[in-house]
């Protein structure tokens, strides 16, 4: 792969990186307040392996590795209850956090990762080999920011922390002759509205042509009135600026007590700037600390704490984001003002008491909503090349490390689905992908003496049927042992010798999903450590899809995804049972055909038989329990993942473009019922999970 | 500190739920089966849209069952019950009559009677005139361990 491909993919790295360095960062704050947080330390835990994953695949290998010894380090504290972080641990975690986030922003501005000071390296590593980093460390010269009371205060507002970028601006501007001035603007007390001050403040200085570099506290904070009185501003204004003049300008202006200006000549002298800022600050802060007395404390503590409870909550589901292009939006906004203009014609249609205007309007508005149902769902679907296109060189960079031979072979990579599907199914199919190189393939010699070519083979599959879409990671390596996973079940207790005895072997494998089950030996950098399938298969069933292994010893394993290809509108097929209305997706629905002398009675049951080929037959009544149902007059014959069946229902109502509602939690989720729908006329119509019946049929 | 709740009764027995967490007091309408679901799950209510599990009090706070009376049936209201918290779904609990809103100190509130039956669904008590409400526990309700089935 080359690097443009590799830019590709970079604002998508940065923008998840940024949800996760979020996570990290809310947790350990949680963490700072209640160091036996279990849940947050699971959190911290599972951010750091998926940016340790994210990185890797990136090739980011100094993020890969701090990432990595992070997670070494919280290892021990993951799975106890009852279990304290140590303060020093914690500090360190907080150093990592602001690397991570430094290299982050350095991705963003353009800038090359830079490698972990030799320190915090060595910190790490010290406690990822189990020993809690001694304090000595955690206050070395580079003390870790450790957060203020209120969060998005951290070290900014301490000092001007100018990157390379910044600092590459500043020479410039100063090569170039601008003048560059450090702008100390303090407001009056008990000002209100202060961020309309400052924002008064910044806009003088952009009508001298100045522009600014840095702010203490940084922009958000200003807008959000996140700070007492006084603002730091480093800017650049054109050659020849009187800035004296600008000084007058932003005292000028209601409420500003003080303004200092300097003017910096070189970087040394901003250095010197920084270091004054930071005792300014500091003295700030100790004021604003003797202002707010204890109680106050407690109560924000007690603050922080609700709050992160409830973040807890809520942090399991990441905002989303969806590049749109403009021209589709502009085209969506057509289309919902031509909506506009029908409600008013209906209004009018309606005092008119015109069954002809009010037929054409009807029309209208069909037509309009076909139109945007169909701009916002291609809105939502994307290819899958826009995951699998990460792989290539993960694959390879993974096999050359585990010194296994491996062709990757991506297919269908074109299959289309929903884009909030699609951006959950990059940590999964990683997992998934490292699991067959590191354990599934055999190394070239094993291959050879099992009498298999060298290379190893991988594929990625991907390809849509009916209303889901399939992803298969197959390897031709050595398979799963059944009898080696039963072992290990036992082993760890997961089962009990006797329930071992009786199960198949599909059970068996639905044990590697199991939590804490890990079929690895040692732990190694990109797999182990049983965070693998349990979490794969959380995900996946998130997304209201399934996952399954099919493996055969000696000759490869396949793992099969199966996804809904979109969580809001399907065309489905409208049957009653009874007085029951049910729908079955039309994308599994092979045709309909009616109940007569084909049905026969074998001693396995009903089977039916349809051009030569026997289906079996079940009554929706006898699945769905419907107490009122008739005898049956068609049959529903349905296909999925490769097997069909017929299904017997009363009567048929059509098919109709339904809207998906999930159903799911402690009540509601139920057996071969994916979710449901409200009809016309208000009434609910469950929607059959039919693949879920065939594929449980087949054992 | 003022506690709110909103009252209801169920065959002989009252009882409460944290006024907070009661979205809305609903008529009964069409309740459309959900097939193998747990017993004390009546079925999904539309209301306005949004599908709404109900489940019935009777049975989940096993007061015992009987035929009940087309006159009875208009006295029926369902507790949409909503935490706002974006991993927990909203239900309705199905209870026979509302008596009304009740707000108490704090200190009027009273443990559940030790060793009383389905003792962990509630989280207080509190005698109110004559009568004796148990105050229904909601985490216990959405996300209790038990198996529902």
């Amino acid at each position: 792969m080359s690097e443009i491909d590799i830019n590709e993919y970079l604002p998508v790295f940065i923008d998840e990186a940024r949800e996760y360095l979020q996570i990290l960062n809310d947790k350990l704050l949680i963490l700072e307040e209640e160091p036996g947080h279990l849940d947050a330390i699971r959190e911290i835990f599972r951010a750091a392996h998926t940016l340790k994953g994210m990185s890797a695949t990136m090739g980011f290998t100094h993020m890969a590795e701090v990432t990595h010894l992070m997670e070494s380090a919280l290892q021990p504290y993951r799975d106890k209850e009852d279990v304290q972080l140590p303060e020093e641990l914690i500090d360190l975690l907080f150093r990592v956090l602001d690397y991570l986030q430094a290299q982050v922003d350095n991705l963003a501005s353009g800038s090359d990762i830079e490698p972990p000071d030799e320190d915090l390296l060595n910190a790490l590593k010290e406690a990822a080999s189990g020993k809690v980093p001694t304090s000595s460390v955690s206050s070395s010269d580079k003390a870790p920011s450790k957060p203020s009371q209120e969060k998005g205060e951290e070290g900014a507002t301490l000092e001007f922390e100018l990157n390379d970028y910044d600092i590459l601006v500043i020479e410039d501007a100063l090569r170039a002759g601008n003048v560059v001035a450090r702008i100390h603007v303090r407001l009056r007390e008990g000002t209100m509205m202060k961020s309309v001050r400052a924002y008064m403040v910044v806009k003088t200085m952009e009508d001298h042509g100045g522009e600014v570099v840095k702010s203490v506290p940084p922009a958000e904070d200003i807008e959000q009135e996140k700070f007492d009185r006084d603002l730091f501003f480093l800017a650049i204004f054109p050659q020849g600026t009187d800035i004296e003049e600008v000084k007058k300008k932003i005292e000028s202006i209601a409420e500003i007590e003080s303004v200092d200006v300097e003017v910096i000549k070189d970087l040394q002298s901003l250095k010197r700037v920084k270091e004054e800022a930071k005792e300014e600050a500091k003295a700030e802060e100790r004021k604003t600390e003797e202002k707010k007395e204890t109680p106050s404390k407690v109560e924000t503590a007690a603050k922080t704490k609700d709050k992160g409870k409830d973040e807890h909550k809520e942090k399991h589901q990441i905002e989303q984001l969806i590049r749109v292009p403009l021209s589709k939006l502009d085209k969506l906004m057509n289309l919902v003002g031509e909506l506009v203009i029908y409600r008013t014609e209906l209004q009018v249609a309606k005092e008119k008491n015109s069954e002809e205007a009010l037929e054409g309007v009807i029309e209208r508005i069909g037509r309009s909503i076909i139109e945007l149902q169909n701009e916002v769902m291609s809105m939502r679907m994307t290819p899958m090349a826009f995951v699998f296109r990460r792989f290539p060189r993960m694959v390879r960079d993974l096999a050359k490390r585990f010194g296994k031979k491996v062709e990757f072979i991506i297919e269908g990579e074109e299959t289309e689905i929903d884009r909030s599907i699609l951006d959950k199914l990059g940590d999964p199919l990683v997992h998934l992908l490292r699991n067959a190189i590191d354990h599934g393939i055999e190394t070239p010699e094993e291959r050879v003496a099992a009498g298999k070519p060298e290379e190893g083979h991988l594929w990625l599959r991907a390809y849509a049927e009916g209303n889901y879409v399939f992803i298969e990671v197959e390897d031709d390596g050595r398979g799963i042992d059944p009898e080696k996973v039963k072992q290990k079940a036992i082993e760890r207790g997961i089962i009990s010798p006797e329930e071992a005895e009786t199960l198949t072997k599909r059970e068996i494998y639905e044990l590697l999903f199991k939590p804490g089950f890990s079929t690895a030996e040692k732990v190694t950098d990109v797999s182990g450590r049983g965070v693998g399938l349990d979490v794969v298969k959380a995900v996946i069933e998130q997304l209201g899809g399934s996952i399954e292994i099919q493996s055969e010893l000696g000759k490869g394993t396949k793992f099969i995804l199966r996804l809904p290809l979109t969580l809001a509108i399907i065309t489905a097929l409208l049957v009653t049972v009874g007085d029951e209305v049910y729908a079955i997706p039309l994308g599994s629905v092979d045709e309909v055909v009616e109940k007569d002398e084909r049905m026969k009675k074998t001693q396995v049951g009903e089977v039916f038989i349809l051009r030569g080929d026997v289906l079996p037959v079940y009554y929706l009544k006898d699945i769905f329990k419907v107490p009122t149902a008739g005898e049956g007059q068609h049959l529903v014959v349905v296909r999925s993942a490769g097997s069909r069946a017929a299904i017997v229902i009363d009567d048929l109502i059509g098919q109709q473009e339904i809207v998906i509602k999930p159903l799911k939690g402690k009540y509601v989720g139920v057996p071969y019922i994916s979710g449901a729908t409200i009809l016309g006329d208000g009434t609910i119509a469950l929607i059959t999970d039919l693949t879920q019946l065939l594929m449980g049929g087949r054992e | 500190m003022n506690v709110g709740m909103v009252v209801f009764g169920l065959k002989d027995k009252y009882m409460a739920a944290p006024i907070e967490y009661v979205k809305e007091i609903l008529k009964l309408d069409k309740i459309t089966r959900l097939p193998n679901a747990p017993e004390i799950v009546k079925g999904l209510m539309n209301v306005r849209g949004i599908l709404l599990p109900v489940v019935d009090g009777r049975k989940l706070f096993q007061v015992g069952e009987d035929e009940i009376s087309e006159e009875q049936k208009k006295q029926m209201r369902i507790l949409w019950i909503s935490t706002g918290r974006e991993d927990e779904e909203d239900i309705g609990i199905l209870v026979d009559h509302i008596l009304g809103i009740l707000f108490v100190d704090d200190e009027e509130l009273k443990e559940v009677p030790e060793g009383m039956e389905g003792a962990e669904k509630f989280k207080a008590s509190l005698l109110w005139d004559d009568k004796f409400v148990l105050m229904i526990d909601i985490d216990n309700l959405l996300r209790g361990r038990g198996d529902v089935r």
